[in-house]
């Protein structure tokens, strides 16, 4: 599915059109999820993108779920590789849009600091992991390592959770580093970038060859108890080879389950 | 019969590591795991004793995961106390929970070399009960269950752990 070449996509920063690929071509598990996160559990086709709009920051993706309505994702770009997508509850008929501003994500992307060089990032990456070396980073506490990773996503979002990315499947840390570092990211009560968080988590649960790092990747996926990784579960099991890891993942498998059951 | 249970990382105790540690012999642990898992403080190793039905899991499970700041899973290995005989000792020491009936199954096991520490380290791996991981959803039931009981003060629960609890 192409869903970008229906798109209008006049004025889109680069960024957010890469945005726009990651959720709608990641993985044939992101479209089935996108109504689930509307709300719905009654998905039974793959979205179509009508078009996108840029309406002062607040960038717009109007959906055809193939249902009876058109539904209205609002996506509001925070900063410079930075979006939030929330989840209005609203729904229309084609032929009552309404359109949103936001003067406060207008203010964000105003405000927003220059993105920095991805090579300083990617040192600033370096030395936060060197740090993790030096001391004892203990599970479930705050310490120096977790305080440095946090101010470092809080400060250059996106685009720092895809070096840390990067550098735990290029395996440029110990494995036990990586595995606490995507528990801490689990753990970070950073709204703005939950939808990316969980998406790192979910591809280096994916991606990682270390039986660890998919350990603290479902664990992270755990602590954001976000329902919408449950395709994204299934898959590991399926793929685990690891008997005691794989016991781990159905556990958190059956929360998930828990939690949208409950939601 | 008496268990002893002992705060872990469940990783550091997969039977197979090879994935990353592919030098690694059958059955051979990384070393790390004695700095990770079985650090010791003046020569002592922090353990809980569990009577025979296990009957103060729960409030030690809920008590430790209260001594962290973050709500997450707890990991946990169970063996027997028969299994440190003559070899080890164990001594009474204040456990430093928010449950005072928890802190008074604390005990360290005392005079520890670091022969007896790996000793140690493949009694627990090879001769343990049970290895078990309690999820973050399970740790956050215990919590309010002790909380609900009074054996907890969820004044004294640091944060974000603390908010995370009264969601």
């Amino acid at each position: 599915m192409n869903a970008l070449s229906d798109a209008n996509t006049n004025d889109v920063p680069p960024a957010f059109e890469n945005f726009l690929t990651d959720l709608l071509e990641d993985d044939e598990s992101t479209a089935a999820e996108l109504p689930t996160r509307l709300g719905h559990d009654i998905w039974q086709g793959s979205p179509r993108l009508l078009y996108v709009e840029k309406l002062g920051a607040t960038l717009n993706l109007f959906l055809d779920l193939r249902l009876d309505r058109i539904e209205q994702l609002n996506i509001h770009v925070l900063g410079p590789g930075v979006f939030e997508v929330d989840n209005p509850h609203t729904y229309f008929s084609e032929s009552s849009f309404e359109r949103i501003s936001d003067s406060t994500a207008s203010n964000w992307l105003h405000n927003a600091e220059p993105e920095v060089p991805k090579i300083q990032l990617q040192t600033q990456i370096a030395n936060v992991f060197s740090l993790g070396d030096t001391i004892r980073v203990e599970s479930g506490m705050v310490n120096d390592f977790s305080l440095e990773l946090e101010r470092l996503i809080r400060n250059h979002g996106k685009s720092a959770l895809d070096s840390i990315q990067r550098y735990i499947l290029q395996e440029r840390t110990t494995t036990y580093l990586a595995m606490e570092a995507l528990k801490y990211i689990g753990n970070f009560r950073i709204d703005a970038l939950h939808h990316q968080r969980r998406k790192m988590l979910e591809r280096c649960l994916r991606e990682s060859r270390f039986a660890w790092v998919r350990d603290g990747a479902s664990l992270g996926l755990s602590f954001m108890d976000d329902p919408l990784s449950i395709p994204a579960l299934k898959k590991a099991i399926q793929r685990e080879s690891n008997q005691e890891l794989k016991e781990d993942l159905i556990e958190v498998l059956e929360q998930l389950q828990e939690t949208r059951l409950e939601s | 019969m008496s268990y002893i249970f002992r705060k872990v990382d469940k990783p550091w105790w997969y039977k197979d590591q090879r994935d990353q540690f592919e030098w690694l012999k059958d059955g051979e642990l990384v070393a790390d795991i004695l700095c990770e898992e079985m650090a010791t403080v003046n020569g002592t190793l922090s353990v809980y004793l569990l009577d025979e039905g296990k009957s103060q899991l729960d409030r030690i499970v809920a008590a430790l995961a209260c001594t962290r700041n973050y709500l997450q899973n707890l990991d946990y290995v169970i063996f027997r106390q028969d299994d440190l005989n003559q070899v080890f000792s164990l001594e009474d020491s204040l456990g430093e929970t928010p449950d005072s009936l928890v802190n008074n199954l604390h005990r360290d096991i005392v005079h520890l070399t670091p022969a007896l520490v790996n000793d140690l380290t493949y009694r627990i791996r090879d001769r343990r009960e049970s290895i078990c991981r309690c999820t973050r959803s399970k740790v956050k039931k215990k919590i309010l269950q002790e909380i609900n009981n009074g054996h907890i003060d969820v004044g004294q629960l640091k944060e974000p752990l603390r908010t995370s609890i009264s969601k």
